[in-house]
């Protein structure tokens, strides 16, 4: 799956602009930015993470492996693989999340890779506590 | 249940601000989920730049941690609409702004993921565009999963830029 046809992408076409370049990362900070500089065109694959749905640009320079989930047999970001060392963690896909949710028996918030499901009636509460 | 286009065109980026501080006023363009079971999802996102100078640009498109007091209603030059003509009205349609009388605060959690739109707002191009099953989604209307939109990080040099969205609610 990663690298593959099936990824997103951002593409970056600063080919009639002065462009982006290391320089300019460096003197504003801005870490992780991939420089695109005067007269380039690039593109750079992005995949969804399937736990929390959020979109991850691919930097190309990354060694460390990416991770994965099994039970979802997807890739998921590097924030929700933390999550599944938690104690208290459910595994729970964004798909499975939105289900919930849309059964208006619950409200969600928090952070995406730990959402809080809120029950709206108390006898979830009794279920699902 | 139909694919959307949200624009705004000839927007100011302004020079810029942190995470996990108001976006501004203006400048921004933002989503919010028309009820709090109302998923969207976000297929692509493109920014072109009008600059007359130089104009280094870190944009993102984010989750907001905290949600905007009275959005403005959308008025031209922005624009949201459907981009099938026979697309019925919305039950629940979402929020979508560029204005608000306080604008939402961009999420400072790391465990949020967003996407890097940075780009030369002097004639530079940028365009995310999702595979199938990989668009970015959001779920409901309230903070951090209900909102998210497209601002300028701190250390953007201001620039005129137009942009769209197109994202379809469930």
């Amino acid at each position: 799956m990663i690298g593959s046809k099936q990824d997103g992408a951002v593409i970056v076409d600063h080919s009639a602009s002065p462009g982006i370049s290391e320089k300019d990362i460096d003197e504003r900070g801005w870490r992780g930015m991939i420089p695109v500089p005067e007269g380039r065109k690039q593109e750079i694959p992005t995949l969804v993470c399937w736990h929390c749905a959020s979109t991850v640009v691919l930097n190309p320079f990354r060694k460390r492996e990416r991770a994965y989930c099994p039970s979802c047999d997807r890739y998921i970001c590097d924030t929700c693989k933390a999550a599944t060392t938690q104690p208290n963690y459910v595994h729970r896909s964004w798909r499975e999340l939105v289900d919930l949710v849309q059964t208006g028996r619950f409200t969600v918030s928090g952070p995406p890779s730990s959402p809080i499901l809120t029950p709206t009636s108390a006898s979830e509460v009794i279920q699902h506590g | 249940m139909a694919k959307r286009i949200f624009a705004t065109m000839a927007a100011t980026s302004g020079s810029g601000t942190a995470d996990n501080a108001t976006v501004g006023t203006s400048g921004f363009m933002a989503i919010k989920g028309g009820s709090s079971t109302q998923l969207i999802d976000i297929f692509e996102i493109l920014v072109s730049g009008f600059a007359t100078s130089s104009a280094p640009a870190l944009g993102v498109w984010a989750r907001m941690s905290t949600l905007e007091t009275t959005p403005t209603t959308l008025a031209t030059p922005g624009s949201d609409g459907p981009m099938h003509p026979s697309t019925a009205a919305l039950a629940a349609a979402p929020v979508t702004f560029i204005a608000a009388a306080t604008g939402p605060t961009r999420s400072n959690a790391a465990s949020d993921g967003r996407i890097n739109l940075g780009l030369n707002l002097f004639g530079g191009i940028i365009r995310w565009q999702a595979a199938p099953t990989q668009q970015f989604s959001q779920l409901g209307n309230t903070a951090q999963l209900g909102e998210s939109g497209l601002s300028f990080f701190t250390g953007t040099t201001s620039g005129s830029y137009s942009a769209h969205v197109i994202y379809e609610p469930y």
